[in-house]
């Protein structure tokens, strides 16, 4: 595939002809836009049409009830089968933009008598709109650079890891929708600022409404763009353009943003969004600033122009810090503070630190998501330096705003993939731009490498390859001799080679899993499925009453919501922390303690996840402690997360384990009846192959709960919580008894079940003589 | 080894009988009343047919009761109505009997009819009970069984085959009208009888029920010659039959009256004796009152003997307090008297009647005088002294007591002499809660009642004295007064468990209060002035209106078309539809508006070349 | 004080001399506007703000109306020529007209 940009970029840029130039631009981004949409349908082809991981369950329910019910209905639908007994209000707590999108498709597609269902619409929507942001990413590099260098952008963003990640068939995601939002809002408002039409701007301000209508992550936009307004101004960069695209941009932005239920008055409140009116403000400022100098004719006006700038940023700043101090406006929030403070988290919100996507980021992480490009877009950005201007301010901020918040957050990797692919193709549009000139000698070498690459990229350099003969014989030699560059040229091709089998593996290896399905190799390289969570599901949606409420770790709500059909207590939309602390707390107390709060939750059923039959690594015994912070951060007294260690402070399950581990709830849950099972001859009996130990509590039995279900591989575990009426009541000796009664002992046993009846009467039977005579 | 257990039963039986008396129940008029009634329903009911004449007319006739003629009348209508020579033996045997028996007038059988049950006597495929009803319908229109061997014959062939019980029976009633050629039946007598089920060594029974029973019952004592049962298992049929005097329907009824009549009239017949009334007498009325009958109510014919209390011994401690005592004939035949001039108690008398005994658990009350009796307060501490008002037993407290929770409720009484039951009950309208005396050694009862532990709420009480004993005369219930409990704790409202919960309310937001309509009024004005500025300002400006043209009035109606749109939006439209609208609107805007600014810039440049 | 009235009535003068009649047309517009929007600050000023979006809405349709004939005056402005080189006033106005158009479409939306 690699060889095949590299070609194209440098033909495109050479060509005369407006014609073919467009057809090689259009078909290249059209295969882009198929390699990138096939690449993602490992998951579909390996498992099956299905949605995938936690909170895609959830946004398909809400588009499944959205094109039932009818979007007004949608944004006024109060789920009551979540987060029981509170309920949840889902059209004010959801971005709605991507139940809009597929339902919107969903109706298209039915006018046109096209007959598909909902669930399909949902599982190829992110692949179809990886394609569109390798589009969008094209013309933003080709504002940004040049049609070559975005042509490398696109498909690079087709196939880079860390999109895909987010992007796979079955991953319906908001993510999967919000990066080609994010995209083409850039790519229009540099349209914007190039050429200060009002036009670009709305249209730039459209596209924002559509970020925020899909993704939280919109608060990136509305912070960069004035962010490249200020530093643009600092520059003394200030145009009547710049004002033109950033006043019409903010102020329709501005309503827009509002539209959206869960964002309501958010943009005028909270302190995330108060830059981007600070700015305008200050635009405002310098523009009459800039009317008056042009009125009054005076010479040293820049610089007054500049510190009643500053004055001005400086009391809007003021301004703004005062309205927080007075309440008007809402201080930053704590996930926002997580992003500037790594620890903050950890220390402060639990609930964020538990998921692993909010860890900081690892650089073999950037590697893996990343791979060459890693290395190649600083390259980029130095270009982008060294010519700046107006547009490329912008990407020059971008970037090193995206690199410092993925380093935060794993999750955010996301949003700096797409500078990456931007600036990466700048480099090696300029490197090639540089070394690829004389193709007497790359061609040969070329052609020799395309025996390497598989069947698939062939079908690339076709049409790339007979354009290219054409123009570039021509082409002057400039001073660099041709052995180095084809020794460049090799080494950048071999590179993109690599790149794009690395991409390939791991898009097949590490983000193609749907994660309710899981496969597993033998000895011997078979693949088994083991579909024990859609086992449950379905046994809980058809053995369990309707209204029946289920108790589990947060994690599966959403999947126990979208599959089972069933009400339950707390779920991925984390909102409401004290919730989740109080399951928390059931799972970590001991059993009779959970019993309370289960029978004050009314829960009926509790499904937990268990990975010790065939080591699955993320089982709730793996993910315990954290509910046991959870529940310790808001019942300090009951729960303390030093009684769950040993006193060596280790975490152990084995019979070294600390007894308030191998007593609480969720232990015995998970370990119910384990000491029993002998997974086979080497190991004893209760032997755990996730933890790699045998249990320390063995022998024990429920009381208070029964084993409901149990699937194939143990993998989900589900119990009935037993009515008070219902568990074994202790026996009191006859002594103790306030009660007594008299000398009754019951003749039944358990071997005399029968019943009798007292006062039988006692019958004689009549003989026959007669028969004995005959 | 079957001798060994049969004599053993018959060991057992008999000595078993020898202390167990005879029979006690009888059928009563208050039986005759209701059986009365049911067989006059199946005479004169809507639901009358054949053999339900039959069992009404043959049941009145064993109570002695007449037919009205108008009733008898009547079915003989229907009699006359419905028989139809009908091909069951049963069914003629049944008309023919209700026939003479009702006392119609004419000749209800036919020769037909005659001719077939003669022909029903030689066929060998006639079963028993078509034989016997054959030959006992022939009897009741005065006929004689034709070939009476030949009968003989086909029915102990028929009960070679078939040698149930029902067939047993009925071979015994048609043998009875055979004569001498009826012989065959005594030899199975004994059999019958061992086929007996005894139960509870108390009845003994046929297998098959009431009819069962009566069946062989009437045909065993029917036959002559014999005396097939002992005095004790007639005693013990009696018994039987005597548990099924619930039979409902009319056939049961006659079955069972047969079968007593059958019982009563043989050599046999079971004598019953029991009490008349209530097993109870008083110490002012001693005479106990004891019928001696036979199981029909009426005097036994041959007076088996001398009617004498064998015994009469104190339930509780055994000790013989009467014995060998006579009884005096009372105001009828059957009944007898014996004066108990005992203490009140309980107790067993043995009564025998000749060689019939029965055992009789006799009840003799007395009065209970409360000999003294005291209730009052005192503290839980004994600080202060008890003080405790004398009352007498009809007379209320005249001031109710004032308890509080350190008190002690207490109440002391002596009785003449020692009940089963003796309670204090405190009750208001809601709630009410017992207390039990205890009986110390000297007969003295007490009651304490911890104020405190024992009430929860403040509340005032009825006191009520409870005394009640099996064999006292005058059980007691008096209401001492009021006691007021005052705790400080007032009861709440009890609340239904049960029942709807209440509905939560969703609770909207209040809405902000607006300013008033002046207010909002005067700023809308205030807002809409600047328009008024804006335009004298163009004026004064000059505004150039010379541009203006035809081509561009599609361009104005479209925008204006798409502002009219957005009003329509603000007061009724949803986004969805506006969308729809907006969308040919703009487009037409968008390509007018196109053309005339086109037009305008086409025309500026050819100016400026100019 | 009599320096700052100079200045503004040298101002004054210069601007009616130097301000082309289309420029002027659109500031008295700009005037309008502003006023309009005083008046609404004020409103909420002295009676409060409560049904929040639709004071919102007002609002920024106001100020909205205002940046956006800003804008067209800047690229009307003969001056501003070299700035917007692609752009002629008649696709200016049609620009204008387009925002209006979606700024109103969201502000009935948002009015309630």
């Amino acid at each position: 595939m690699s060889q095949t940009y590299t070609k194209k970029s440098s033909i495109s840029k050479l060509n005369s002809k407006a014609g073919i130039s467009s057809l090689l631009i259009f078909v290249i981004l059209l295969l882009a836009w198929i390699a990138g949409f096939s690449s993602r349908l490992f998951a579909v082809i390996r498992f099956e049409s299905i949605i995938h991981e936690f909170d895609p369950w959830f946004n398909y329910r809400a588009t499944a009830y959205m094109v039932k019910h009818g979007f007004y209905n949608f944004l006024n639908w109060f789920d009551e089968r979540a987060w029981y007994p509170l309920g949840r209000i889902v059209g004010g707590t959801v971005y709605p933009g991507l139940m809009i999108t597929s339902g919107s498709i969903h109706y298209l597609l039915h006018l046109l008598h096209i007959n598909v269902h909902i669930r399909d619409i949902c599982v190829f929507l992110a692949p179809v709109f990886s394609g569109l942001t390798s589009i969008s990413t094209y013309y933003l590099t080709k504002e940004l650079w040049s049609k070559g260098a975005g042509l490398f952008a696109a498909c690079f963003i087709a196939i880079v890891p860390g999109y895909i990640s987010r992007s796979v068939a079955g991953s319906y995601d908001n993510e999967g929708i919000a990066i080609f939002a994010l995209q083409f809002t850039y790519f229009l408002w540099i349209k914007s600022v190039k050429t200060g039409s009002v036009f670009w701007a709305v249209a730039s301000a459209l596209s924002y409404f559509y970020m925020v209508s899909a993704w939280g992550g919109y608060v990136f936009i509305i912070n960069l763009i004035p962010l490249h307004v200020f530093v643009l101004l600092l520059m003394g960069r200030f145009s009547n353009r710049l004002f033109t695209s950033y006043t019409t941009f903010y102020i329709l932005g501005l309503i827009m943003s509002m539209q959206i239920p869960f964002v309501g008055f958010q943009p005028i409140r909270t302190s995330e969004h108060m830059a981007a009116s600070g700015v305008f403000a200050l635009m405002f400022a310098v523009a009459t600033l800039k009317y008056l100098q042009s009125m009054m004719s005076k010479s040293e006006f820049k610089s007054l122009v500049i510190y009643g700038g500053l004055i001005a940023a400086g009391i809007v700043f003021g301004t703004v810090v005062l309205l927080t101090y007075a309440g008007f406006i809402a201080p930053w929030s704590g996930r926002f503070y997580s992003l500037w403070d790594t620890g903050y988290a950890k220390i402060h919100i639990p609930i964020i630190a538990s998921v692993s996507e909010h860890q900081p980021t690892t650089w073999f992480a950037f590697f893996f998501d990343l791979h060459v490009l890693v290395a190649t877009f600083p390259a980029g950005l130095w270009y982008c330096i060294k010519n700046i201007n107006d547009e490329r301010v912008f990407v020059v901020l971008y970037a090193l705003s995206a690199v410092y918040f993925a380093g935060v957050m794993v999750r955010l990797m996301l949003t700096l993939t797409p500078v990456v692919c931007i600036l990466s193709g700048i480099a090696f549009s300029g490197l090639l731009e540089l070394f690829l000139r004389d193709d007497e000698i790359a061609k040969p070498e070329e052609s020799g490498d395309e025996e390497h690459t598989t069947p698939k990229n062939r079908k690339y350099d076709k049409v790339g390859r007979v354009p290219k003969m054409k123009h570039e014989l021509n082409k002057e030699p400039d001073g660099i001799g041709p052995n180095i560059r084809t020794i460049i040229s090799v080494v950048i091709l071999l590179l993109l080679m690599l790149f794009a089998v690395h991409c390939t593996w791991v898009t097949s290896n590490a983000y193609s899993s749907p994660s309710i399905v899981l496969a597993s190799y033998s000895g011997d390289g078979t693949r088994q499925i083991l579909d024990d969570f859609r086992e449950a599901y379905f046994w809980l949606s058809q053995n369990t009453a309707d209204e029946a409420r289920v108790m589990s770790w947060w994690d599966y709500g959403y999947q126990i919501a979208g599959m089972a059909n069933r009400t339950t207590l707390v779920d991925n939309n984390t909102w409401n922390n004290s919730h989740i602390a109080l399951v928390g707390k059931a799972m970590s107390s001991n059993e009779s303690a959970a019993y309370t709060i289960m029978t004050a939750l009314d829960v009926d059923y509790v499904l937990v996840i268990f990975g010790g039959v065939i080591g699955y690594s993320g089982d709730d015994i793996n993910k315990f402690l954290w509910m046991v912070r959870i529940a310790e951060g808001e019942h300090p007294k009951d729960i303390k997360e030093s009684n769950y260690f040993t006193e060596q402070g280790e975490f152990r399950i084995d019979g070294e384990g600390s007894p308030t581990l191998l007593n609480c709830l969720m232990y015995k849950l998970s370990y119910y009846r384990f000491g029993e099972l002998k997974l086979d001859y080497r190991t004893p009996a209760g032997y755990d192959r996730t933890r790699n130990a045998v249990i320390g509590n063995k022998d024990f039995q429920l009381t208070y709960l029964e084993e409901a279900y149990t699937t194939e591989h143990w993998l989900v575990r589900i119990y009935r919580v037993k009515k008070p009426d219902e568990f074994n009541r202790p026996r009191i000796p006859v002594a103790n008894r306030l009660v007594k009664s008299p000398n009754f002992v019951s003749k039944k046993s358990t071997k005399r079940k029968r019943g009798t009846l007292k006062n039988k009467p006692v019958i004689v039977k009549g003989k026959r003589l007669s028969s004995k005579q005959s | 080894m079957f001798w060994y257990t049969f004599l053993g039963y018959f060991l057992f039986t008999y000595l078993t009988y020898g202390v167990q008396a005879s029979v006690e129940g009888y059928i009563s008029p208050s039986d005759n009343k209701k059986f009365l009634s049911v067989l006059i329903k199946s005479l004169s009911g809507d639901n009358v047919d054949l053999s339900g004449i039959y069992n009404g007319v043959i049941g009145l006739k064993l109570l002695n009761e007449q037919i009205g003629s108008e009733i008898a009348k009547k079915n003989c209508e229907y009699i006359q109505k419905s028989f139809k020579d009908d091909e069951d033996p049963e069914i003629i045997f049944h008309v023919f009997t209700a026939w003479s028996k009702l006392g119609c007038s004419g000749k209800i059988h036919k020769e037909d009819t005659l001719k077939f049950l003669r022909n029903v006597l030689t066929k060998e495929k006639s079963s028993l009970s078509d034989l016997r009803f054959s030959v006992e319908a022939l009897k009741a229109v005065g006929e004689n069984a034709p070939n009476p061997a030949k009968i003989s014959q086909l029915l102990q062939s028929k009960l070679k085959e078939d040698d149930s019980l029902q067939s047993l029976g009925h071979a015994l009633h048609a043998s009875v009208h055979l004569g001498s050629h009826g012989k065959f039946a005594l030899d199975r007598v004994e059999d019958i009888v061992v086929q007996l089920d005894e139960v509870n060594g108390k009845l003994l029974q046929w297998e098959g029920g009431l009819s069962t029973t009566s069946l062989l019952l009437t045909g065993l004592l029917n036959l002559e010659g014999i005396k097939p049962l002992t005095q004790i298992q007639a005693d013990k049929i009696a018994n039987y039959l005597l548990t099924r005097k619930t039979v409902q329907t009319s056939k049961g009824i006659v079955v069972l009256l047969e079968a007593i009549k059958a019982l009563t009239s043989s050599s046999v017949s079971p004598v019953s004796i029991g009490v008349i009334g209530k097993p109870s007498v008083s110490i002012e009325k001693p005479e106990l009152k004891v019928r001696v009958s036979d199981l029909l109510g009426s005097p036994l014919k041959p007076v088996p003997g001398p009617v004498v209390a064998v015994s009469a011994t104190r339930v509780v401690d055994d000790v013989v307090v009467l014995s060998k005592k006579p009884l005096s004939a009372g105001s009828g035949p059957t009944e007898f008297t014996l004066p108990l001039l005992l203490d009140p108690d309980h107790y067993q008398i043995v009564l025998s009647a000749g060689s019939h005994t029965v055992n009789l658990h006799v009840r003799v009350l007395g009065p209970v005088n409360i000999k003294s009796f005291e209730i009052g307060l005192a503290d839980v501490d004994g600080t202060s002294g008890t003080q405790l008002t004398k009352l007498d037993f009809p007379n209320k407290l005249t001031k109710g007591l004032q308890a509080d929770s350190s008190h002690l409720l207490i109440s002391k009484f002596s009785l003449s002499r020692s009940v089963h039951q003796t309670f204090l009950r405190l009750h208001s309208p809601k709630k009410e809660i017992i207390f039990i005396a205890e009986v110390d050694s000297n007969k003295l009862y007490k009651i304490e009642v911890n104020i405190n532990s024992e009430f929860t709420y403040s509340g005032v009480f009825d006191m009520e004295l409870i005394l009640g004993d099996p064999v006292m005369s005058n059980p007691i219930k008096w209401n001492l007064g009021k006691i007021d409990i005052n705790l400080g704790k007032t009861e709440p409202e009890l609340k239904s468990t049960k029942g709807p919960k209440p509905e939560i309310k969703h609770l909207f937001r209040q809405a902000e209060k607006r300013p008033s309509t002046t207010v909002s009024l005067l700023f809308s004005i205030l807002t809409a002035a600047p328009l008024l500025l804006l335009l004298i300002l163009w004026l004064k400006i000059g505004l150039n209106f010379s541009n203006f043209s035809v081509i561009s009035l599609p361009f104005h109606l479209g925008f204006g078309s798409i502002l009219c749109l957005f009003l329509c939006f603000w007061l009724k439209l949803d986004m969805f539809t506006t969308c729809a609208w907006l969308i040919p609107l703009g487009i037409f805007t968008f390509l007018s508006g196109h053309k005339v600014l086109s037009k305008i810039a086409n025309s500026k440049k050819s100016e400026k070349k100019d | 004080m009599a320096n700052i009235g100079s200045v503004v009535s040298k101002f004054y003068s210069e601007y009616s001399i130097k301000t082309p009649k289309k420029m002027k047309i659109i500031d008295a517009y700009l005037l309008y506007i502003l006023l309009t929007g005083i008046v609404q600050f004020v409103y909420c000023l002295l009676v409060g703000t409560f049904p929040f979006n639709s004071f919102l809405s007002g609002f920024i349709s106001t100020v909205g109306s205002f940046v956006l004939a800003v804008c067209l005056r800047l690229q009307v402005n003969p001056e501003n020529k070299n700035q917007f080189q692609d752009i002629s006033p008649e696709r200016g106005y049609a620009d204008f007209i387009f925002a209006h158009v979606v700024l109103h479409l969201v502000v009935m939306n948002f009015i309630g």
